[in-house]
């Protein structure tokens, strides 16, 4: 029968582990981060790419701009470790250069788009009636487009360049945040804690504020690591489509677009950009699953 | 349930008028002269001057909106500028080619994402769960135009055994659905694995197994129908998404589809094409949203009967 | 007859000896049952009492073994019909399951699927442990089954969904569930806590008819100890994964001997009152331990009002006290 092991149970309380109880949130989230491995391996890609982007002038080998005919299609090698593209640049430096744009279409449309849509969703939760249905209704429309196509007829308005695209991402994005906004909004408004802060006087801004948002902070967390990736891809997209970025910019979506005809003797040009992007991205959404399993107990709610 | 249909028939109505109320908008507050545009270098005034009474392009705003409605509404979405052809004439003949890369790259999306979010719920942080979750995030992270491209490098140069561009034949429809497909298959598998192993925490399931039932009934008969209902919303949006990677595959791939249309008459500029495609693109989604909504309240007695 | 003396007799259709089911989980080990014997006797209401936390749902979820990881069964055994269920294969427990041993649990709004009739998911289990019953003959026993358990209009509900149905209802759904397959044990863990009181009134008769007709074992769990009174034969008192007193029921109430039942007997609000009782509700001092730092020495200790300098260094064994009557406690040491 006792194929039992021997079982001795802790009496002791071990002062060394950490008392969940009084745990702040945001000590919770980073402990439970630290837990995933995928999760620190995206943030290690991340923090290289942000510093290959602020650091560009210093990382980068060669000039990204400087062309040189004779230097066309260099193999990768040791002193153009992914060889040159059909002017000759050092592809590698175009690439390092290019974190800077990718970074930035994946941090600034994406932080703007939401704090529209944080601030539509917010108002239209909270004062409901016609202001809600305006608002809504609005992003209901912004919505039903497929949103390459948004991006695409926006670009077409303000012309295709780097600016618009900002632009652009940051029209198409504010409906998904709004719409998770408003519902937060519409579950907390009726709590007692808002009807006790209204009742003490205090100004509508500052209970959506101080009381609706935070309690939106995980929903909201899990949005940004969601729509930072797709951010970048879709720049990466709308440049290889020839709709974003123009040349002699090197965001990494118009280099591959660039590469494209010379697939056959210069693989490299085209497909090195790619892995930079799948790697950004990958990084991305490891984080962002991370983050998403540390944030579980409080999306459930 | 019949009320509930007749209710989102009627929701999708203003929402039909809203999107090409803001489409018409956008492609058409463009200064300049699109038509001394296209003409720049045989620039004739007399010309311009006739073919923009022909375009009725110089009608106040709101009464070419209008037309634009009127005519909508009979299917003729005008003529485009740089093929002098009917725009309704080009959709309609490349809608078919989209439909098919649409519809192969679903089939691929469940065919593989559905078992494979299956089975790593179900073995939940073993190997297999890594791969199939690993796959699906490549699949999610990759761009669509450079895992394109890759495999035509690979498939199609290197090992020469499909063909790279066009859509004369079958076998040209495998590189593209495959590409497309993987991106969608990526969504869909990790969804049904976080919406199965969140059923499988419910209380029923504890009943279920109390009955006497194995593992593998539990999760057929009483875990599976429980979790394709967020997996069916999802197939919802993916037209959409399916959509707008197709405006992507169809341009790597050559695919003769509306996707590529609407590139090309963005690139030319070619304003009635581009408003065209994209208004029957998203009417196109909406019907799709529509029928998936239709599909879930069938699927789930609670609103079913309600 | 009710209050019969159920001890260590040769007429038990189940006996837990020595169960110990232990949760590993990564922030320590939770002894949630913890050397626990219980004995239930044929055709006899045994009732688990104890707060929320003491291990008595753990103890019956062991019995049919749906404990899931981190939780394990280390060591005991659980007799049913002379075979020990710890050594049976996956196989024979999933055929004792909704058979011979069911359970109903404490939440019927979530214990049902929504997505099936009621009808169905209660012939499901006949259909199941009866592989040559046409589905027919099932459905017409399941109707009965309903009337039996006092469904209005059983035909009709047969096709109904859950969602449509009341908390009462679907808690009868639950027992007809639970006993379409006549089982000899009925496990029903906390049936009523989430029910309004006059449906409390109305499952609790419910259960104790049929346990006469069908002649089902009973396990009662709750924290109620009204509940207790109304339907138990035999008692156990739990806390902290360990049995602290256990008696027929009458010696139970009339003269309990741990300190722990005294205070969970003493919080019953009353409202005849003498005028010498105090008019504040009584509580027990203290908190439930947490089971990953429990106190050294009795577990109840810490919120004792007898509490001995040994009670706070080693921990007491479950003394007999005669007429099936046992206490876990210092008080009555030798």
């Amino acid at each position: 029968m006792s194929n039992f092991k021997k079982v001795t149970v802790n009496t002791e309380p071990d002062s060394s582990k950490a008392d969940p109880v009084t745990e702040t949130f945001w000590q919770e989230i980073s402990r439970s981060l630290l837990k995933d491995k995928a999760a620190i391996l995206g943030g290690i890609v991340i923090l290289a790419f942000l510093l290959m982007a602020v650091f560009a002038p210093y990382v980068a080998p060669h000039d990204p701009y400087k062309v040189s005919l004779d230097l066309q299609f260099t193999k990768p090698n040791a002193q153009y470790p992914v060889g040159t593209d059909m002017y000759g640049r050092d592809v590698l430096s175009r690439i390092i250069y290019g974190a800077r744009i990718s970074l930035l279409i994946g941090f600034v449309p994406t932080i703007i788009s939401m704090l529209i849509g944080i601030i539509l969703g917010v108002i239209s939760g909270y004062y409901g009636r016609r202001t809600d249905f305006l608002i809504m209704t609005l992003a209901d429309l912004v919505l039903a487009f497929p949103s390459l196509l948004l991006a695409m007829v926006v670009m077409y308005t303000l012309g295709a360049s780097l600016l618009n695209i900002f632009i652009a991402l940051s029209i198409v994005g504010w409906a998904g945040t709004a719409r998770v906004v408003r519902a937060e909004t519409l579950s907390l408004k009726n709590k007692e804690f808002v009807e006790a802060a209204k009742a003490t006087g205090v100004k509508d801004y500052i209970i959506m504020l101080r009381h609706i948002l935070p309690n939106c902070i995980p929903q909201l967390l899990v949005l940004l690591t969601l729509n930072i990736p797709i951010s970048i891809l879709s720049e990466a997209s709308l440049s290889f489509l020839g709709v974003g970025a123009q040349p002699p910019a090197s965001s990494w979506g118009l280099m591959v677009s660039n590469g494209k005809e010379y697939m056959f003797n210069a693989p490299w040009v085209a497909i090195s950009p790619g892995i930079a992007i799948l790697s950004v991205v990958l990084a991305f959404n490891f984080l962002g699953d991370g983050l998403r399993d540390a944030l579980d107990p409080y999306l459930k709610q | 349930m019949g009320k509930y249909i007749i209710k989102k028939l009627l929701v999708s109505v203003p929402l039909l008028f809203g999107i090409t109320l803001i489409t018409f908008i956008m492609l058409n507050i463009v200064p300049g002269d699109p038509i001394a545009l296209m003409m720049k270098d045989h620039f004739n005034p007399d010309v311009v001057a006739r073919v923009r009474l022909q375009m009725h392009l110089d009608d106040p705003t709101y009464i070419r909106f209008l037309r634009l409605l009127w005519d909508a509404l009979h299917g003729d979405f005008g003529v485009s500028y740089i093929l002098n052809r009917s725009v309704t004439e080009l959709l309609v003949e490349a809608f078919p080619n989209t439909l098919i890369l649409a519809v192969a790259a679903a089939l691929v999306s469940w065919i593989i994402g559905i078992p494979a979010g299956v089975l790593s719920a179900v073995k939940k942080n073993s190997a297999v769960d890594n791969f199939f979750m690993g796959f699906s995030l490549l699949g999610v992270s990759m761009p669509i135009f450079w895992a394109g491209m890759l495999f035509q490098y690979v498939f199609g140069l290197k090992l020469g055994i499909l063909p790279v561009s066009g859509f004369d034949g079958p076998e040209y429809l495998i590189m593209p659905a495959i590409v497309l497909g993987w991106n969608s298959a990526g969504t869909i598998a990790r969804l049904t694995r976080s919406s199965l192993l969140e059923v499988m925490r419910n209380d029923y399931i504890r009943t279920a197994r109390a009955k006497g039932y194995t593992e593998l009934k539990v999760i057929l008969k009483h875990a599976l129908k429980n979790s394709m209902l967020p997996v069916v919303t999802v197939m919802a949006l993916q037209v959409a998404s399916l959509l707008s990677g197709a405006v992507i595959t169809e341009s790597v791939f050559g695919v003769p589809g509306i996707g590529r249309v609407a590139v090309n008459a963005i690139q030319n500029r070619d304003m009635p094409l581009l408003q065209g495609s994209v208004l029957f693109t998203t009417f196109i989604v909406i019907l799709g949203n529509l029928a998936a909504d239709m599909l879930y309240s069938y699927i789930d007695p609670r609103i079913k009967y309600n | 007859m009710r209050g019969m003396n159920c001890g260590m007799s040769y007429d038990n259709i189940l006996e837990i000896k020595n169960l110990k089911t232990y949760f590993y989980t990564d922030k320590g080990i939770l002894p949630a049952v913890d050397d626990v014997s219980i004995n239930v006797g044929k055709g006899k209401i045994i009732g688990i009492v104890g707060e929320s936390g003491c291990g008595k749902s753990i103890t019956s979820l062991s019995v049919l073994q749906l404990i899931s990881p981190p939780g394990k069964i280390t060591a005991g055994e659980i007799i049913f019909n002379g075979k020990n269920l710890l050594h049976c294969t996956p196989k024979e427990i999933r055929a004792i399951r909704g058979n011979e041993i069911s359970i109903i649990f404490q939440e019927p709004m979530t214990s049902l699927n929504p997505v099936y009739t009621v009808g169905k998911q209660v012939a499901e289990t006949l259909l199941l442990h009866n592989k040559i019953m046409s589905k027919r003959e099932a459905k017409e026993k399941v109707i009965e089954m309903f009337s039996l358990v006092g469904i209005p209009e059983p035909e009709k509900r047969y096709n109904v969904y859950p969602h449509q149905l009341s908390g009462g209802l679907r808690q009868r759904i639950m027992i007809a569930m639970a006993l379409v397959c006549r089982s000899r044990l009925l496990i029903a863990d906390e049936p009523t806590t989430a029910l309004d009181v006059t449906i409390e009134a109305q499952i609790l008769n419910l259960m104790k008819s049929l346990q006469k007709e069908i002649d089902t074992s009973v396990i009662l769990i709750t924290h109620n100890l009204g509940v207790v009174a109304e339907m138990c034969d035999y008692v156990y008192v739990m806390y902290a994964g360990k049995i602290m007193e256990q008696a027929d029921v009458y010696s139970l109430f009339d003269k309990s001997l741990h300190p722990y039942t005294e205070g969970l007997l003493k919080s019953i609000p009353r409202v005849n009152k003498q005028e010498t009782e105090s008019d504040r509700l009584y509580c027990i001092n203290g908190m439930v331990p947490n089971l990953l730092y429990l106190p050294k020495g009795c577990r109840f200790s810490p919120r004792c009002e007898y509490a001995m300098d040994i009670c706070s260094e080693q921990e007491p064994e479950l003394m007999d006290m005669g007429g099936g009557h046992f206490v876990r406690c210092f008080k009555y040491r030798g």
